[in-house]
């Protein structure tokens, strides 16, 4: 496991500079009053671009290990194909966290300078867009575990736009009937952000059982 | 150490069906040409693919039942895979250190500066023939067991392959408990090397024997067309048509020395083996 996640970090270094560009140009508009105004808004942006990119990236660790017939000679290596799902889920988790660690401490930091800190709301939205990332996440990794890497990419932007529909559309019923429905008319922060995690934690697991199955069946 | 016990693996046009034993202490060649079936078999023993029926066995273990200390105790090397080539043989230092505890750090350092393969150079920018170099480094460092070895030889120079073949007699001085599988389409090569070999076309193995016995029993027989009308047949394996008649391959050279003393009789090489056993004819 631990050489696994030495490669993934070591190869995830090499192709991570462009995303970390990326997150500097969001942290100056972040930092522009101007640019950004709703300040708990850009803060879940903030957060969301931030974790997201770096599952992506770890994501992508898996097609990396197709590319030259790489996986040919790394399912020789001393570890079962349980730890090879095991540690890119592992894997994955911890480049987001880190991100979002990250990124919550920049915000929290650049809040502060600017006389806005706000760190319950701050820490309610980033961990809601954590939560609801880490659902995206258990979609891709199983998809990046099936298909080749051209496919792949089409069925993650198909299903990355499905899951905006459905967020959007559940947003849409919220706004307009969340206040008639008891349920969610009386659902406080707090309990909000246990459902989006107990769904995650949920997804997590049939997405692990599910990549399980895939490349236990895989052949190279 | 690996027994292969009649695997079969069937495509749509092509099935595989291979039965033999690694002992300790011992290299065997395994010769055939593109497509015979030579990477389907590595595969096949390093369960990256799933064979229709038929066992293989490392260590007296199932594949299924081999754990990463057994796995510790084989290394690979294909041609056409190998690690990432983003990384640098320093990216591989710590990874291969977490994968094989006796991972030899000096001696990869040492052979990396020692073949000029540059400890900072992606593999990418390295030639064909260094890429091969450095994936017998890697190999050679994880001071393993069993050493299986798909075309190992595949873009390097004469010069290289010979000091490949060192580096390979080297390490089974080493340690006698050690053994070596090693493919290869350049045949005679493989003849100054390996105690055994096998010989594979169309997935099925041809002929199954040890070195020296080819090199002191099979020869090859040239003779005419009315030569051959006459020549005793009950120890030709393969004959082919040619310009000034037959030749004819035999693995009883005594016998047709013995009685056969005005046709010509030439020592038996791995190349002439394996032509005429994929191209020549049965009685």
């Amino acid at each position: 496991m631990k050489g696994l996640l030495v490669k993934d970090f070591i190869l995830m270094k090499k192709n991570i500079k462009y995303i970390l560009l990326v997150g500097l140009v969001l942290v100056y508009l972040f930092y522009r009053q101007d640019a950004l105004n709703n300040l708990i808004i850009a803060s879940g942006f903030l957060v969301g671009y931030m974790s997201s990119a770096g599952m992506l990236v770890a994501t992508r660790t898996v097609s990396t290990d197709e590319d030259d017939n790489t996986s040919t000679y790394l399912f020789t290596l001393p570890f079962s194909r349980k730890t090879y799902v095991l540690e890119k889920y592992i894997f994955c988790f911890l480049v987001g966290a880190i991100c979002f660690i990250i990124s919550v401490v920049i915000i929290l930091i650049l809040c502060y300078f600017r006389n806005q800190l706000r760190i319950k709301e701050t820490l309610y939205v980033a961990s809601c867009v954590f939560a609801i990332t880490t659902i995206i996440f258990d979609i891709m990794l199983p998809v990046e575990l099936k298909f080749s890497k051209a496919a792949s990419r089409i069925i993650l932007v198909l299903l990355l736009l499905l899951f905006i529909a459905v967020i959007g559309f559940v947003g849409i019923f919220l706004i307009n009937y969340g206040n008639k429905i008891a349920f969610l008319a009386n659902m406080t922060y707090t309990k909000l952000l246990l459902y989006l995690y107990l769904i995650a934690a949920v997804a997590l697991v049939i997405s692990y059982l599910i990549s399980l199955r895939i490349v236990s069946h895989k052949e190279f | 150490m690996l027994n292969v016990n009649h695997i079969k693996k069937n495509y749509q046009d092509f099935s595989l069906d291979c039965s033999f034993e690694l002992k300790p202490g011992t290299i065997t060649g395994l010769i055939g040409k593109n497509g015979s079936g030579k990477t389907t078999l590595f595969k096949i023993i390093m369960g990256l693919l799933e064979s229709d029926s038929g066992e293989v066995s490392l260590f007296n273990k199932k594949l299924t039942d081999l754990s990463n200390v057994d796995k510790q105790k084989v290394s690979v090397i294909f041609s056409d895979a190998g690690f990432h080539s983003q990384l640098r043989p320093n990216d591989l230092i710590p990874i291969l250190k977490n994968f094989y505890p006796d991972f030899d750090e000096d001696y990869f350092i040492w052979e990396v500066k020692r073949q000029k393969l540059g400890l900072d150079k992606p593999i990418k920018k390295l030639s064909t023939g260094m890429e091969a170099k450095l994936k017998l480094i890697i190999a050679l460092s994880q001071k393993p067991k069993i050493l299986l070895l798909d075309e190992p030889t595949l873009g390097l120079d004469v010069l290289a392959r010979n000091e490949t073949y060192e580096s390979l007699q080297n390490f089974m001085n080493d340690d006698q408990e050690r053994s070596i599988l090693i493919s290869s389409h350049n045949s005679s090569d493989l003849e100054n090397l390996c105690d055994n070999l096998i010989l594979i076309d169309n997935g099925q193995i041809l002929l199954y024997e040890e070195t020296d016995k080819i090199l002191s029993d099979y020869a090859l027989i040239k003779v005419t067309e009315d030569q051959f009308k006459t020549l005793p047949k009950d120890y030709i394996l393969r004959f082919d048509k040619q310009i000034y008649g037959y030749s004819c391959l035999t693995n009883q050279k005594q016998f047709y020395l013995e009685n056969c003393p005005d046709i010509t009789i030439e020592p038996g090489n791995i190349d002439d083996l394996l032509t005429l056993m994929t191209t020549g004819e049965t009685l």
